[in-house]
């Protein structure tokens, strides 16, 4: 959107965290799509609605990014839990050809969980859904306790599993019996037979 | 683009039914005229879907004419508006295809095949020049690089999946994007046409497994899998649609996002029941039904 996100929440750039957490709040409500639910605007009040929405997560990410690179020098050395916290950031600002060229420098013998599970990210990024899916399952084994890395593959299973696009075997057929269909048309036929022989199931035909 | 990109028939509306018969109509009609009669012949699914899919985000074509079918001159049909960008685009799309697809042919296929190839060429060839000089060299550069990519990587003893669709969700993208008229759109169709690409590629690798087997012909789930003949076919279609899955999922995801001007519940159709339905009929019916036809023929024999 070429649209100002502080304009689209109605807020000053030097609005307060809290502030523009109020004005999405406000507007959230107002563009709600129950408000719609029997509206022939209902489309362009979800359009709205999602415009808001990328105003709102514009802001806030650009400010935590700005958060963390601020507290970073003490973060990184006190906590030291990620290796890769360039990467990861890389990957928040869209540098995905970046983090990835820094990931492919990184030895094969060095190659841990957090690795193959960013790895995977990039990848899926990429559009290469299936490679992703394989790094995800590789951290996955590296460090079954992670939630993060069980998170991604959840979800590539869940894609994988057709619940939203694509064929899901688990689907339950449709019931075969008696349809309203069905009703309708056995009373056709039987209607058609009584009137052959002469009589005559249903009166009107 | 093999027609693997069609509309469920029975979860359609009559009248978005005759919108897209519409479409197909007019395209066949268009293809005969720019490229020659002959030309209505490589008419396709997929070639339609872009059109309606250009129609849409372009916000062309609302209103529909009755005319007569040029190749069933008995037949009535409605015909859509007879000047379009988007039903150039999809003609251009068609040639350049059918073109570079026979091209790659022309290389792999038996004798009585590579004999009948030798006798459409020409014909071929004679649209494609037609293409250039309407002005479709963008169109015919994403074909050729599409080509040559794809040669590249097979040549890859170690080719994965999505190394090897790579080549032709890219060409896709490309040809979706240029429809885009902003930043975000761009964005959107982009990636739309990406995985749609790579839908149809492994949904037409897995079509071809059997026989890519046989042949020993490259297969990017023989490669990634190491399938060998004898293989468990029910596991094997299973991890197939879990695949290709992956891909619906995101081009639907994609589709959601593009600003459509028309035509919504035909096109939701196509990416959401028409694609369900083909990987059912691909991966799970088509090879019961093979078993069947084969029990049949076994119990005529005896």
């Amino acid at each position: 959107m070429a649209n100002n996100p502080y304009e689209v929440l109605g807020v000053s750039p030097s609005a307060t965290d809290d502030e523009i957490k109020a004005a999405y709040r406000k507007l959230a409500k107002k563009y709600h799509p129950d408000n719609y639910t029997d509206s022939p605007l209902a489309d362009v009040a979800s359009e709205k609605m999602k415009e808001v929405n990328e105003a709102y997560d514009t802001i806030m990410n650009s400010r935590r990014g700005r958060g963390s690179t601020a507290t970073g020098g003490s973060a990184a050395g006190a906590t030291g839990s990620s290796r890769y916290s360039d990467v990861r950031q890389m990957i928040k600002n869209g540098r995905t050809a970046d983090a990835e060229q820094i990931l492919d420098g990184v030895p094969v013998q060095r190659r841990e969980a957090e690795w193959y599970f960013l790895k995977g990210t990039v990848l899926l990024k990429k559009g290469w859904t299936q490679d992703a899916y394989n790094c995800f399952q590789t951290a996955c084994n590296m460090d079954p306790t992670n939630q993060e890395y069980r998170n991604a593959l959840n979800y590539a299973q869940n894609r994988r599993g057709g619940y939203y696009g694509g064929y899901n075997t688990n689907q339950p057929q449709q019931a075969p019996g008696c349809s309203g269909c069905d009703i309708c048309t056995g009373l056709c036929c039987a209607d058609t037979c009584c009137e052959c022989m002469g009589g005559d199931l249903i009166a009107c035909c | 683009m093999f027609g693997y990109v069609r509309p469920q028939k029975p979860e359609l509306l009559i009248k978005d039914y005759d919108a897209y018969k519409a479409v197909y109509c007019s395209l066949c009609k268009w293809l005969g005229r720019r490229y020659g009669v002959a030309a209505s012949l490589i008419l396709s699914y997929d070639a339609t879907f872009y059109a309606i899919l250009a129609m849409s985000v372009r916000g062309e074509c609302n209103s529909y004419t009755q005319g007569r079918c040029k190749v069933n001159p008995m037949k009535k049909c409605n015909y859509c508006c007879t000047e379009s960008l988007s039903l150039d685009d999809a003609a251009a799309l068609s040639v350049a295809s059918f073109y570079y697809k026979l091209d790659d042919d022309r290389t792999d296929s038996g004798f009585f095949k590579r004999l009948a190839i030798r006798l459409i060429r020409p014909f071929a060839s004679r649209w494609r020049k037609k293409l250039l000089k309407y002005g479709y060299n963008d169109f015919d550069k994403i074909f050729s690089l599409m080509m040559k990519a794809q040669f590249d990587v097979e040549s890859d003893p170690a080719c994965g999946i999505d190394k090897a669709a790579h080549p032709s969700s890219e060409a896709l993208s490309k040809i979706a994007e240029r429809l885009a008229s902003n930043e975000t759109q761009i964005r959107v169709l982009k990636s739309f046409g990406y995985y749609l690409g790579k839908w149809i590629y492994l949904i037409d690798a897995a079509d071809d497994l059997e026989d890519d087997l046989k042949s020993g012909g490259f297969n990017p789930f023989v490669n990634e899998y190491r399938i060998k003949e004898g293989y468990d076919k029910a596991a094997v279609a299973e991890l197939m649609n879990n695949v290709i899955n992956e891909a619906a999922h995101m081009l639907l995801l994609s589709y959601d996002l593009i600003d459509l001007k028309g035509n919504q519940r035909i096109l939701e159709n196509i990416v959401t029941n028409g694609i369900t339905s083909m990987q059912k009929y691909v991966l799970f019916d088509k090879i019961n039904e093979k078993c069947k036809n084969k029990s049949n023929n076994t119990s005529i024999n005896k």
